[in-house]
Parts: structure tokens; C-alpha cells; sequence
């Protein structure tokens, strides 16, 4: 046990087996030295009580067989009587003392011999200790007894008659001394203690190591149980308590097994968690680059494709300004031939070039008037498709309103004449100048007054203008053949006449009023009509007094 | 007694014919160029009384030719008739700019023509 020896001397009362051996052995080793203690002395105190029982017997008996040679003074027959007393081995010495106290006889250890170390009165012989040369000895001393022969009464009567007065015939002639050695019952007593002490050390060695085995049975479990729970707690789960035992330990390891197989478990569903979580982690990673990747793109596909817009801006508008640039070609290739072709016709009806006959004056007049109408009608459609493009502008400046109004009726009223209708012009006499593009504005109004004449086979027509506030409100109406309420809508849009078959009676491109509408349009104005089948029609159009030119578009 | 004189300025031969037949029975005597180039020396050469002058002319235009006529000293004050192309398109305000004393859009009318002619330059007795 040196090793755990110094385990235990070492976590002093720190450990539990170091707590439980403390607390058992010095009882045990306590015990086993009182009990040792109590052994000897009750041993030493019988041996002792025997030894001198045997002591006194020696000296007795000696005292008697030494009577006849203590009355005779014969040392011959003392050393017979002697003899047998020293025999013993345990009697060291041996004295016989006359009643003087003069030694008659000595036997064995010769320091011994000399005076009677006690009295030796009375019948018992005494005892007590003594020092002779360095050694202990135990001294019996007897006295010897000289009887007077019995009388035949006495011997008769017996005891009884001794009893009655005889006493005092008994006399004391000597002292018979035994000394015993007390070495052989110290050596007795000794061996005894050796031997208790023996055993003592024997239960002690073997109770110290019973307890020590029986500590190690109870904390061996506890010790593993720790080390198993520290690497439990240091993360290995899976260790699992390997202490088999019946009792509360045991019960405490089942006990471990279990909370370590419930936080496995548990630890298993959090690793399991946090593997999901972690592999969640990955692929929301994944799609998070996924989708960048992919928002790059279609943001990449969309400036790509905000670049081809632009790119296809630029080509419209460039195809814009190519159409506007063609239209303005074509007007200008168109009108070169209608100029030639109008220009000598009329040259020709003017007789530039000779007289002409009235025969030919007709169709002369007639190539006039479908050059003209074919010359309005390719200035419509250019006109349109330049609004339409956003290529037309109004050109701004001061225009008196009678003039254009004066303007129109000089360009119609031959025509009028020509249908026997009344052309009436009906103005304040001071309107301010007005502000605008005047050349428009006569075209608008030469489209309605035209219409009118078209559309009226007799009656007249009226052209009015009022001035309310700082709006020019123009009004040309007519007694002709009226539009249907439910056609008075349609009139504005392109290529729309009240009936088809008018435009066969009547003829017209259909384009007059819509081109009429978008320049009252781009002079912030508004147009509209009022008829009544069989009774006529009323356009009206307003536009500002003067136009400012930042509302133009 | 000098014949007044016209210069006509047209690329197209068939437009300068018809002016060449308006004239023919009046006393103006008419100079023709092509083009503007050709236009700027014959009114120089010969400074006419008046010019009519096409706005729509191959590479140097008609409005180019009324600004350097009317910032030469000796064209400055002569009458130029523009002639545009189309009555709408801008072309008289641009010609009128330019310094041209009236316009005449095409396709114009002969007569008319002829009537504001004699209005800027009386024919001469």
C-alpha cells in the first residue's frame, strides 16, 4: 500500500477514500492496542497470582521438611531438604535461618545467602520483591514450625482437643526463604506482548488493507464515474458510463448513461439542426449568387436592350427627319410639274401663246380645276404627315383678322357667284391685331368656308368673328344640307365625311377638317359644329387673341 | 431707252421656260441662271432691276444668294421676288429674312406672277 499510501497521505482528507480510511483505522488500530494493552495485564496478573501461589507452596513445604533439620542445626539434612525445593527451576535460592536469624543452610545463587530479608512470624508465608546483585527476584519466606508430639489424648480426641489449650506448644525455630527469579515471568509477560503486538500489526496491516480495498470498491466507481463525466463534459458522448454495481452508484451511472443518451440525442438533433442550418446556409449562399448572377444578366440584357432602344430611337428619329425629309422632297417634286403643267395651261387659257376657241377654252378650264384640286389634295396628305410627325410648326407673327377674313371671301367669292350663293362677312369693325400664324388660319378658314359652298346649293354662307375676352371665335355656317347628330363626331377624324356618296356629289379629300382641327389645335383653340338635316351647318373654332410662343408644341 | 431687266434664277428648265413665255410679249428683257453660283456673277455683271429668285436651288440655296445680293452694295436695293416651294413649309419667312422684297409660292399662277412683277417694275414705255 505504498503508493495509494501516499495517494491518500497526499490528498490528505481532500478525497473521499482518503476521508473514509481516517475515519476507520485509528479506531481499529485504538482498539487492537487497548485490547492488547488489557490482555497483557490480565495475563501478567494471572501469571503472577500463579507464581506466587507456587512460591508460597515452595516455601511452605519447605519450611516443613525443614523442621527437624532447623531443630538439629544439621546442614546435612537441611541440603536434603533442600534438594528437592531447588529442583524447581524457577527457585533461584534457597535460605533455611535458625530463630537467631543465623543462616543454617543456602542453596543455589550464593549472592542470596544472608539475613531473612522479612519476618517469618505466623503459620503463611510472605512474599514480596526484592534486589540481590541487579536482579529481581520474588521472596517467599516460611516459617518452621517445631510441634510437640500429640498426646494419645490428642491423638484420641483429635483436632478438637488440640483446639481447647494445645496451642501454644507450637514454636517457631526458624525461617525457610525461596527466592523465585521474575525473569521467566517477565519473559512470559514479554512474549506475551510481543505477541499481541504481532497481532495487532497483523489485523492492522490486514484491516488496512481490507478498508483499503473496500475504499477502492466505493470510490474506484466514483473515480471512473468523474473521469467518464469530465470527458462526457468535455464533448464525448458517446463515452458511456461503464460502472456495474447494485448500488446507488450503479443507480447514479444508469442515471449518467441516460442524461448522456438524452443530451447525445439532443446534441444529435442540434448537430443535425445546425447541419440543415448550415447546409440551408450554403444553398441560400448558392442562391443568393444564383440570383445575382442572374439579376447581372438581365441587367446586363437590359441595358443591352435599353441600348438597342436608343439605338432604335435614333433610327426612328432619324428615319423621322428622313421622312419628313422626304415629304419635303416629294412636296417640292410633286409641285415642279404641277407648276409647269398649271402654269402653261393657264398661259394657254390666258392666250399667252394665241387665241384659243371656246371649244377648247372648256377642257382647257376643266385641266385647271383638277390640277388645282389635285394640287390641294397632295398639299393635305404632305400637310397631315408633317403634323403627324411633329415636323409642323406655326409660324408666329401679327395678322389682322379682317384681312384674312377679306382674304378668304376674295379667294371664294367668284365661286359663290359662280353657285348663285350669298357670301356674307360679318366682323366688329375694331378688333385689335391679332398675334398668331395668320397663313393657317386663312387655310382653316378657306377649308370650312369651302366645305360650306360644297355642301350648300343655295341660301348663303356667313363668315362671323367675335372677340370674347382675349379668345377670336370664328363661325362660318351655312343653309346646306346638314349632318346627322350622330355623325357630327366623326367629321374631325381623317378621311371622314358625313356619307360617302357626298364625296362622290361633292367631292373633297375628307382631309380638310382634321388638318383644320390639328392647326386650331396647335393654336391652343378649340372646333366644333352644331346642324340640323335640311337646315344647315355651324363651325365654330376659337383661338387666343395672340398666341404665345411657348404653348406652341 | 433701256429695256428693264429680269433675272431669273431657276434650275428647273421647264419652270424657266414658262417664265421665258410669260415675257415674251412684254418689253423686260430676262437673264436665266441655273444656279446660285452663276446667279451671284450675272447679277453682278449686269445688275439687273429685278430678280426672281428660286428659294429650292442645288448646293448653294436661293436664301444664301438674297443675303450675299443684298450685302453687295450695288444688288442691295434691287427688288427680289422669292419664289418658294410650298406656302406653308416657312420658306417667305425665311426668304423675307433674307432680305427678298416679296414671295410667290409655288405652283404659282402666271397671271399673278406677272401682275406683282409689274407692280415692283413697271414696264417701261
Amino acid at each position: 500500500m505504498t503508493q495509494p499510501g501516499r495517494r491518500i497521505w497526499y490528498h490528505g482528507f481532500s478525497t473521499f477514500r482518503a476521508r473514509v480510511f481516517w475515519s476507520i483505522v485509528p479506531i481499529v488500530v485504538s482498539f487492537l492496542v487497548f485490547q492488547g494493552w488489557m490482555n497483557v495485564r490480565e495475563h501478567r496478573r494471572l501469571v503472577t497470582g500463579e507464581f506466587e501461589k507456587r512460591g508460597r507452596a515452595l516455601a511452605s513445604n519447605l519450611g516443613f521438611a525443614s523442621e527437624l533439620g532447623a531443630l538439629s542445626e544439621d546442614t546435612q539434612l537441611l541440603q536434603a531438604a533442600m534438594r528437592g525445593t531447588l529442583r524447581n527451576p524457577d527457585v533461584s535460592y534457597v535460605l533455611i535461618h535458625n530463630r537467631e536469624g543465623r543462616v543454617l543452610a543456602h542453596g543455589g545463587q550464593s549472592e542470596a545467602s544472608g539475613t531473612p530479608s522479612g519476618d517469618a512470624r505466623g503459620d503463611r508465608p510472605t512474599a514480596r520483591q526484592v534486589e540481590r546483585g541487579g536482579q529481581r527476584f520474588l521472596e517467599f519466606v516460611s516459617p518452621i514450625v517445631s510441634a510437640r508430639s500429640p498426646t494419645p489424648d490428642e491423638l484420641l480426641l483429635g483436632e478438637q482437643v488440640r483446639l481447647k489449650g494445645e496451642q501454644a506448644r507450637d514454636e517457631v525455630i526458624g525461617a525457610a526463604t525461596v527466592g523465585l527469579s521474575l525473569a521467566s515471568v517477565e519473559a512470559q509477560v514479554r512474549s506475551l506482548a510481543t505477541l499481541w503486538g504481532g497481532i495487532t500489526l497483523a489485523f492492522l496491516v490486514v484491516s488496512t488493507a481490507i478498508l483499503y480495498g473496500f475504499s477502492l470498491r466505493i470510490t474506484n466507481p466514483i473515480k471512473q464515474l468523474t473521469q467518464q463525466a469530465q470527458k462526457i463534459a468535455a464533448g464525448q458522448l458517446d463515452e458511456q458510463i461503464t460502472v456495474r454495481s447494485h448500488d446507488e452508484i450503479g443507480s447514479l451511472a444508469a442515471a449518467f448513461n441516460h442524461m448522456t443518451g438524452s443530451l447525445q440525442v439532443s446534441m444529435n438533433d442540434k448537430e443535425r439542426a445546425l447541419s440543415e442550418l448550415g447546409e440551408l446556409n450554403r444553398t441560400l449562399e448558392d442562391r443568393i449568387r444564383q440570383r445575382t448572377i442572374e439579376l447581372e444578366e438581365r441587367r446586363v440584357a437590359l441595358e443591352r436592350s435599353l441600348a438597342e432602344l436608343e439605338d432604335k430611337s435614333r433610327q426612328l428619329a432619324a428615319a423621322s427627319r428622313h421622312k419628313s425629309d422626304f415629304l419635303a422632297n416629294v412636296s417640292h417634286e410633286l409641285r415642279t410639274p404641277m407648276n409647269a403643267i398649271l402654269g402653261f395651261n393657264e398661259m394657254i387659257l390666258d392666250q399667252v401663246y394665241g387665241d384659243i376657241s371656246d371649244e377648247l377654252r372648256r377642257p382647257l378650264t376643266d385641266i385647271q380645276q383638277s390640277g388645282q384640286h389635285l394640287l390641294r389634295l397632295i398639299s393635305d396628305v404632305l400637310d397631315l404627315s408633317k403634323i403627324e410627325a411633329g415636323r409642323m410648326d406655326l409660324v408666329l407673327g401679327d395678322y389682322s383678322v379682317l384681312d384674312t377674313v377679306a382674304a378668304v371671301r376674295a379667294s371664294l367669292a367668284s365661286l359663290a357667284a359662280e353657285k348663285g350663293l350669298e357670301l356674307l362677312i360679318s366682323i366688329p369693325p375694331d378688333l385689335p391685331l391679332a398675334h398668331g400664324d395668320g397663313r393657317r388660319l386663312t387655310q382653316c378658314l378657306m377649308n370650312l368656308v369651302g366645305n360650306a359652298l360644297k355642301f350648300t346649293r343655295k341660301g348663303r354662307i356667313e363668315i362671323g368673328v367675335d372677340l370674347l375676352d382675349e379668345t377670336l371665335r370664328f363661325r362660318v355656317s351655312d343653309t346646306g344640307i346638314g349632318i346627322a347628330r350622330e355623325q357630327i363626331d366623326k367629321l374631325f377624324t381623317e378621311f371622314q365625311q358625313a356619307d360617302a356618296t357626298i364625296t362622290r356629289e361633292f367631292g373633297g379629300t375628307g382631309l380638310g377638317l382634321s388638318i383644320t382641327k390639328k392647326f386650331v389645335e396647335m393654336h391652343e383653340g378649340h372646333i366644333w359644329a352644331e346642324s340640323e338635316i335640311g337646315k344647315g351647318s355651324t363651325f365654330f373654332f376659337t383661338i387666343p387673341l395672340r398666341v404665345k410662343a411657348r404653348t406652341i408644341s | 431707252m433701256s429695256l428693264k431687266t429680269i433675272l431669273y434664277v431657276e434650275d428647273n428648265e421647264l419652270n424657266r421656260r414658262i417664265v421665258r413665255d410669260l415675257l415674251k410679249r412684254t418689253s423686260y428683257r430676262l437673264l436665266e441662271a441655273p444656279d446660285g453660283e452663276s446667279s451671284l456673277d450675272i447679277a453682278r455683271r449686269e445688275l439687273p432691276d429685278l430678280i426672281l429668285m428660286d428659294i429650292q436651288l442645288p448646293r448653294v440655296s436661293g436664301i444664301e444668294v438674297t443675303r450675299t445680293l443684298r450685302s453687295e452694295p450695288s444688288t442691295a436695293n434691287t427688288p427680289i421676288i422669292a419664289i418658294t416651294s410650298f406656302a406653308l413649309s416657312g420658306d417667305e419667312q425665311r426668304a423675307k429674312e433674307a432680305g427678298a422684297t416679296a414671295y410667290m409660292a409655288k405652283p404659282y399662277s402666271p397671271r399673278d406672277l406677272l401682275a406683282l412683277i409689274r407692280k415692283l417694275l413697271p414696264e417701261s414705255e
